[in-house]
């Protein structure tokens, strides 16, 4: 059900996006006065049925796009909304891969869909796809986010794929095929051991070093060591961190001093690039790992995020209308929860360093134990205020 | 993702239909090919197919990581393949199998040759098989290149195929045209000086040819020059001056001032690049020891510096009406540094020196409101001597 459609998403004539538009019309500066959350439902519950075309490249990706679609929908407490959740589940455990003689004891964990075709068994996904890091993390998201209790994951198989991509030097490719290897990777590595409270597959200290390189000199971090401080880079770390209960590694001081200079009004990821919606979130959220999400100016954020507010439901990357710049469900998604963390009335409070609600956090599998979540020293993993 | 869509949708829109259909025909042929089982054994071959299915795909989306494996693995294949046997003087052989120096990418010597010849130790077999094995590199690099400017220049999966093709491939740069990597480097970051990826595949080539340190700081310092607002050549310059100090070069009180002086001439011209501020900072931090701590030769001239340093500082937000919240934040680093070195120097008690950092905090706050809850912060900061 979840296809690809080949003709573009059609331009909805204003009548069909029902009452209460009157709200959503442009200022006189083009600025709407208010988060439209109704269109904004409209627009994830869209993205749960099909797919626009200019979509195609995310194709192994499609799992991405349901969490970002879920989460979005929890977080403005819209999930009931979906009209059937364990469809989705299914869908889900449709992509988990199951280890065999073709692909490797290596290849566990879930696919975010196969560029071969829509799979219809978890005997396909088997054949000859490896598991993407980055689509377990999203998948064990899902599964939570919708109440699953993670009965028919197969955690062995999930930790040894995670074995399998950790490399040398701490760090993590995606794939166990071979995969370049980052912090994005490292990220995802360490919300799947998280989520499945199972320490098993990973070299805690060879990750905590390989993060530690990573640090910049102006207290940020890069994608790999050497690299330019990214604020995306710094969110996977100091999440990793936290949920590995390293926390106290970071340089504080000069971090915080990084993220809120990365407020331009809205939010940039490196010092002198343009503001981007996402970097709300990337910003903003390691900030409330840091516990310094305080220091936000909530105004000057909202107001970018609201010039980046479309029509048709969503937010764009930059600021503009269609048909110049469109919303798409990523940034859409990240402005939303980057609202959220500056508790935009109406929205649910989110845990930044999983980037799921904290409903949902303390409904799901790991939390369901004396004390709840662990980090990986056995410590409770703190929530945030 | 970033600003992808777009663009695609524009090119999608241009694109005549029978190259759409074209296209779709190849997808379902690789698809096929890979759903038949045949797959691993034709792409462990190299056969021309999966090859040219690859390269079409991949200069539409680089990201495709599974198809950049596809090639990588017949890529080996046919560089570690035996030679056919391509000697003239020998009887029957069969003149198409011998290596065709105009083929893009080689024979598939695996199939129906039966005058194939394992790689032998003589000189003239070594050769070719670097010959062949150097024609791969070149021409994969020409694909890839097409698959990054046509695709998408910020693609994680093509950038790491094309370091691949360096070091594995290519013998760690020994049968690379390095020279030519760095010019296209050069290329690439003139028209986009914020490439991340190509900065640290640049790295890795300057490795690989010899480059020094010295040489990463003069590329740096050429492109800011270039654009003193690239943070990017700040951050390889900072990095690269760290790394002299790693190797026990240490930029002494002269070259600290020498330093402080080209970043003025930048920063009062702009006063809210935060590039040059980050530098500043930086300089600051080692002329007062920073986190090293505090310095333990020149300590007298490094104290004048800092106190002449913050007079400049002073006076550029004088010039801004006392409302540069850049030179302010530089002035509470500033004014704690000094504080911290006077004592060590002259023996001063750093209080008033702390309650004047903390002041400027408070200014800060009247001058920046949206940020008050940082200034205070930071301010609290100060009272710990940061």
């Amino acid at each position: 059900w979840l296809g690809l459609a080949r003709t573009r998403l059609a331009r909805l004539p204003a009548r069909s996006l029902g009452g209460g538009m009157a709200g959503a019309e442009d200022g006189a500066d083009g600025t709407a006065a208010d988060v439209q959350r109704e269109l904004h439902v409209q627009f994830f519950l869209r993205f749960l049925q099909l797919v626009p075309a200019p979509y195609a490249s995310l194709d192994t990706n499609r799992l991405m796009i349901v969490y970002m679609a879920c989460s979005a929908l929890d977080t403005l407490g819209a999930l009931d909304a979906i009209p059937d959740r364990q469809e989705i589940v299914d869908w889900v455990y449709n992509n988990q891969v199951l280890t065999g003689p073709l692909n490797g004891d290596g290849a566990g964990g879930f696919v975010g869909g196969g560029f071969l075709g829509p799979m219809k068994s978890a005997e396909e996904a088997t054949r000859y796809h490896c598991a993407h890091v980055s689509m377990t993390y999203c998948a064990l998201l899902v599964l939570s986010i919708l109440g699953d209790d993670f009965s028919r994951v197969d955690r062995d198989a999930v930790m040894r794929g995670i074995r399998a991509i950790q490399q040398d030097d701490g760090s993590f490719q995606a794939v166990s095929l071979g995969t370049e290897s980052d912090m994005r990777f490292v990220f995802s590595a360490v919300a799947t051991c998280f989520m499945l409270q199972d320490w098993r597959g990973i070299d805690v200290d060879k990750t905590v070093a390989f993060i530690l390189r990573s640090r910049s000199f102006d207290g940020g971090f890069g994608i790999l060591p050497d690299q330019e401080a990214h604020a995306g880079a710094i969110y996977c770390a100091s999440a990793a961190l936290g949920m590995l209960g390293h926390l106290d590694k970071v340089m504080g001081d000069c971090l915080v001093d990084f993220l809120v200079a990365r407020q331009v009004g809205g939010f940039n990821g490196r010092i002198n690039k343009a503001p981007d919606t996402c970097y709300t979130f990337w910003v903003g959220g390691s900030m409330q790992v840091l516990g310094v999400h305080d220091q936000i100016d909530v105004e000057s954020a909202r107001n970018f995020i609201l010039t980046c507010q479309s029509a048709i439901g969503g937010f764009s990357k930059v600021p503009g209308k269609i048909p110049e710049v469109y919303p798409d469900v990523l940034h859409a998604h990240y402005s939303v929860l980057g609202l959220s963390l500056m508790r935009e009335p109406g929205f649910q409070p989110i845990v930044a360093a999983l980037g799921m609600t904290r409903r949902s956090f303390l409904a799901a599998p790991f939390a369901q134990q004396p004390g709840g979540a662990k980090v990986s020293t056995g410590a409770p993993f703190e929530l945030p205020e | 993702m970033h600003g992808r869509k777009q663009k695609q949708r524009e090119e999608e829109a241009r694109e005549p239909p029978e190259v759409r259909t074209k296209r779709t025909a190849r997808l379902r042929k690789l698809r096929a090919l890979l759903e038949t089982g045949l797959a691993c054994r034709a792409v462990r071959d190299g056969s021309d197919e999966a090859l040219e299915l690859t390269a079409n795909l991949l200069c539409i989306n680089p990201s495709i990581n599974t198809l950049w494996n596809v090639r990588r693995d017949a890529l080996l294949g046919r560089a570690e393949a035996p030679l056919p046997d391509a000697a003239p003087s020998v009887a029957g052989v069969d003149a198409a199998a011998a290596p065709d120096p105009d083929a893009e990418r080689g024979t598939d010597a695996a199939v129906g040759n039966t005058a194939a010849t394992a790689p032998s130790a003589s000189p003239a077999a070594s050769d070719a098989l670097l010959e062949r094995r150097r024609r791969l590199v070149r021409d994969e690099l020409a694909l890839n290149q097409q698959a990054l400017t046509k695709g998408n220049v910020k693609s994680h999966e093509a950038w790491s195929h094309r370091a691949w093709v360096v070091e594995v491939l290519g013998q760690a740069g020994a049968l690379v045209d390095l020279q030519r990597e760095l010019e296209l480097c050069k290329g690439l970051l003139s028209s986009d000086e914020r490439n991340f990826h190509c900065y640290q595949y640049r790295a890795l080539v300057a490795r690989l040819a010899g480059h020094t340190t010295d040489d990463d700081l003069a590329f740096a310092q050429q492109l800011i020059d270039r654009n003193f607002s690239n943070y990017s050549a700040w951050h390889l310059k900072i990095k690269s001056l760290e790394t002299k100090e790693r190797d026990g070069v240490d930029l002494g009180c002269e070259a600290l001032a020498a330093e402080f002086e080209a970043v003025n001439n930048a920063l009062f011209t702009e006063p809210d690049d935060q590039s040059g501020w980050m530098f500043h900072r930086w300089l600051t931090a080692r002329l007062s020891g920073g986190r090293a701590g505090v310095p333990e030769h020149d300590t007298e001239a490094r104290l004048a510096l800092l106190r002449e340093q913050a007079m400049l500082v002073a006076e550029l937000n004088e010039l801004e009406n006392g409302s540069s919240k850049w030179a302010m934040l530089a002035l509470v680093r500033m004014t704690v540094a000094e504080g911290r070195l006077a004592e060590k120097v002259e023996g001063v008690d750093p209080g008033p020196k702390l309650e004047e950092a903390r002041n400027i905090c408070t200014r800060l706050a009247e001058v920046d409101p949206s940020h008050h809850r940082y200034y205070e912060h930071l301010s609290d900061r100060v009272a710990f001597a940061c």
